[in-house]
C-alpha cells in the first residue's frame, strides 16, 4: 500500500503546501490524486514539470484519470515544462511565473473555473536551496487572496533532509506539520489566520505578516480562529506592530492566544482584543 | 509508582507531531482545560529550545506518578550558555527573550534543568487543576 498524505492533495484555495515524496510511484499517485481533486473541485488544473517533460507527464497521467482528454481539450488541464513558466534565458523569474499563474486565473474565471489548483515540481531550485526558499516564502503573498491552491513536490531522492526541512519551513501548510491558512482582508487592512504556527511554519508566517508593515493605517489581525501559537512565533507579530506606527496594529484572538501574547509581553506593542469584544 | 506514557524522538519537521501526540496523551491522562493547553505548551517551547539551541533533535518521555504527568525533554546540543539561570526569570524588556526557560517555568510546576557540554536535560510536570 502506497501512502500518500491525503488531504494535502485535496487543499482549499489559498493552500500553499510543500508535499515531499519518495519515489516516482509516490510523484505519480500524487499528480493523479491531486488532478482528479482538481477538476472535481471545478477549477483549472496546471501541472508545472521539471524532472518530467510534458509530454511524457500526459501520457502516463491521461489513461489513470477520467475524462482527461475532453478536460486538456476545455482548457481545464494544462501540463506547462518549468523552463517556460519559472526561468527566462535559464535565470529564475519570479515576476514570469507569478504573471504566469496570474494569466491562469484569468482564463480560470473566463471559462468559469472557481480558481487555479497548480501542482509543482521542486525539482528546479534543487542546485539553489536557499534561492528557492526565499522564492517559495515571498510567493505567499500570492495565496491571500485565496484563488490559488499550489502543491510544491520535493523529491526526498534530490534534497538533502536539512533542505526540505528549511523548504516546508517556508510553506504555510506541509503532511504532519503545522498547517496555517491566511486571508487578506480590507477596510481596515489586515489579516485573518487560522489553523496553528510553530517552528515548522513560523518562516511563512514571517513572510505572511511582512507585507503588513508597509500598510500606513490601522492593521488587524484577526486570529479568532487561530488554534495555536507558540512564543517564537508569537514574537513575530510584536516585531511587525514595532515596525509600524505605535498603537495601529489590533491583534483579535481567542484567550489560548491572548495568554501567549501577554507571557512574551506582545501587549506592550500591540492592543489584543478577545473575540468576544469587537 | 511511575508509569510509562509515551517516548519519541523528535527533530525540526517533528515538532507538531510530537505537540499533537503529547496533547492526546496528556488529555487521556486527565488533564483539560487550562492546564492541558499550559502542558502542551511548555512541551513545544522546551522541544523547540531542543531543536534550536540544542543540536536539532532530542528525545521527550512523558510519564505519571502520584498522580501526576510528567515530561523530560533531552537533547545532546552543547548546553547551556554560562548565565543561564537569569535566563529563569521574565526577561525585563521584549528585545531579548532568551530560551524561554521562564516562559516554560511560568506554565508548570517542578522544573529541573540539567546542563553540560554534552547534553541538556529538562523536567517539568504538569500544573494541578
Amino acid at each position: 500500500m502506497l501512502h500518500v498524505a491525503g488531504s494535502v492533495l485535496d487543499p482549499d484555495l489559498g493552500d500553499h503546501v510543500c508535499l515531499p515524496f519518495d519515489g516516482e510511484r509516490e510523484r505519480m499517485t500524487a499528480t493523479r490524486v491531486f488532478t482528479v481533486n482538481g477538476l472535481r473541485r471545478r477549477a483549472k488544473v496546471v501541472i508545472i514539470t521539471h524532472a518530467d517533460s510534458p509530454e511524457r507527464t500526459r501520457a502516463w497521467l491521461a489513461p489513470l484519470v477520467p475524462g482527461f482528454a475532453d478536460a486538456e481539450s476545455a482548457g481545464q488541464v494544462e501540463i506547462h515544462a518549468c523552463a517556460d513558466t519559472h526561468f527566462t534565458d535559464g535565470c529564475l523569474d519570479p515576476e514570469r511565473l507569478l504573471g504566469g499563474l496570474a494569466d491562469a486565473m484569468a482564463r480560470a474565471r473566463r471559462h468559469g473555473q472557481h480558481g487555479v489548483y497548480a501542482l509543482i515540481d521542486a525539482s528546479w531550485g534543487v542546485r539553489d536551496a536557499p534561492g528557492q526558499a526565499a522564492f517559495e516564502a515571498a510567493a505567499n503573498e500570492l495565496f491571500g487572496e485565496r484563488w490559488l491552491a499550489a502543491v510544491c513536490q520535493y523529491d526526498r531522492g534530490l534534497f538533502p533532509r536539512e533542505a526540505i526541512d528549511r523548504a516546508a519551513a517556508v510553506h504555510p501548510i506541509s503532511p504532519e506539520q503545522a498547517l496555517l491558512r491566511f486571508a487578506n482582508t480590507c477596510s481596515p487592512a489586515g489579516l485573518r489566520v487560522w489553523g496553528d504556527i510553530d517552528l515548522t511554519n513560523r518562516q511563512a508566517f514571517a513572510s505572511v505578516l511582512a507585507p503588513l508593515e508597509k500598510e500606513p493605517g490601522r492593521v488587524v489581525i484577526d486570529a479568532s480562529a487561530l488554534d495555536f501559537i507558540d512564543a517564537g512565533s508569537a514574537r513575530l507579530l510584536s516585531a511587525t506592530a514595532r515596525a509600524r506606527p505605535a498603537g495601529a496594529t489590533v491583534v483579535v484572538c481567542g484567550e489560548a492566544v491572548a495568554r501567549v501574547l501577554r507571557m512574551i509581553r506582545a501587549d506592550e506593542v500591540l492592543a489584543v482584543l478577545r473575540v468576544g469584544d469587537v | 509508582m511511575c508509569r510509562p506514557v509515551l517516548c519519541a524522538a523528535f527533530a525540526r519537521g517533528r515538532i507538531t507531531f510530537v505537540r499533537r501526540a503529547v496533547a492526546e496523551h496528556a488529555a487521556y491522562e486527565g488533564l483539560s482545560g487550562r492546564s492541558l493547553e499550559d502542558f502542551v505548551l511548555a512541551v513545544n517551547e522546551v522541544t523547540t529550545n531542543a531543536v534550536v539551541h540544542g543540536g536539532g533533535h532530542g528525545r521527550l518521555r512523558l510519564w505519571s506518578h502520584a498522580g501526576r504527568l510528567w515530561c523530560e525533554v533531552a537533547d545532546e546540543g552543547p548546553g547551556l550558555p554560562p548565565g543561564w539561570m537569569g535566563d529563569m526569570r521574565p526577561p525585563t524588556r521584549y528585545a531579548d527573550c532568551g530560551r524561554g526557560l521562564w516562559l516554560t517555568r511560568m506554565l508548570c510546576d517542578h522544573i529541573t534543568i540539567v546542563s553540560g557540554p554534552r547534553g541538556t536535560t529538562v523536567t517539568f510536570a504538569a500544573v494541578r487543576d
